[in-house]
């Protein structure tokens, strides 16, 4: 019962503080686009976010699952993108992106498992 | 040593002007330190005040990156090219998008975390980035969706024009949720 009531007020705590980060770029993007949004707009929209990274989490967990492991990697968050070929395009310029910074970065960080595009699993 | 000289403000030109086909998505939150006061005048006819909290989303790592690019200004080597691309992205799209990640890193963290099941399950640093941009691109492409229902609806002469309504939101939330 405690903890229920913990994680519930945890929940709270976390849906305002995504609330406040909504309402901040909703804000910054109103005034780029010379528009406005009501309050109940962007209430609406963190509950839409909210539970749109509830689900997310739950992907992404039995994704890695699958895989047989228990860190998420880039892999299975590509894997989000499955359905959508445009934000596969934009998934994929973002991962090479940080690829290539980490590439350039100090020591090479070997991640070189990881940086697989997808099939080719590296075996030992 | 006098081509030296000459060199830059050959190599100036292209660095900053031709409308390259930009092969990366918005990448506003990656604005250095560096080109910060480079993109602040851009952005600041659309944002006069940034909100402070911004400063904590830029990535220190990739500010020494944009200081590579200047010192290499005059010297060839393969890095330089990649940082002109960068630079490039930097001042086309910050008039597009703003500098602000809809959900932070830290936040999106806890709130994979709570959601997660089984309480070993662990993201790794870059996966975590990723889908980052992943919601930002949901957040950005909700919004986009309900400008234009908006503007739908005012042609239809529905009430208070320019404010996006909830009903705007109702009517795309179906299709955005199927594509994401």
């Amino acid at each position: 019962m405690t903890t229920d009531a913990a994680t519930e007020k945890q929940e709270e705590e976390l849906k305002a503080a995504l609330w406040y980060a909504i309402g901040k770029y909703v804000d910054e993007e109103s005034l780029n686009r010379n528009l406005n949004a009501t309050p109940h707009f962007i209430a609406s929209l963190t509950e839409l976010v909210y539970t749109q990274i509830a689900n997310t989490s739950r992907d992404l967990e039995s994704f890695a699952k699958h895989a047989g492991r228990r860190a998420v990697n880039t892999d299975d968050v590509m894997l989000l993108s499955r359905r959508n070929e445009g934000l596969e395009t934009v998934m994929r310029e973002k991962l090479d992106e940080m690829k290539a910074r980490e590439g350039r970065g100090p020591g090479k960080a070997a991640r070189g498992k990881a940086s697989g595009k997808g099939k080719g699993k590296a075996r030992p | 040593m006098p081509p030296k000289a000459a060199n830059p403000q050959k190599r100036k030109g292209p660095a900053f002007k031709p409308p390259r086909p930009v092969n990366a998505p918005p990448e506003a939150k990656k604005t250095t330190a560096a080109t910060a006061s480079r993109s602040a005048q851009s952005s600041k006819q659309a944002a006069p005040s940034r909100p402070a909290f911004e400063t904590t989303m830029i990535i220190s790592s990739s500010d020494d990156e944009n200081g590579d690019a200047f010192s290499n200004d005059d010297v060839e080597n393969g890095v330089d090219e990649l940082m002109e691309d960068a630079s490039d992205r930097e001042e086309s799209e910050t008039f597009l998008t703003s500098q602000l990640n809809p959900v932070p890193e830290n936040l999106l963290a806890r709130l994979l975390y709570h959601g997660f099941e089984d309480k070993d399950t662990v993201i790794q640093k870059g996966a975590l980035e990723l889908t980052a941009k992943y919601m930002d691109t949901f957040v950005r492409e909700a919004i986009a969706r309900a400008a234009d229902e908006r503007k739908d609806a005012r042609k239809g002469g529905g009430h208070m024009d320019g404010y996006l309504q909830v009903e705007d939101l109702e009517k795309l939330a179906p299709q955005l949720v199927l594509d994401f």
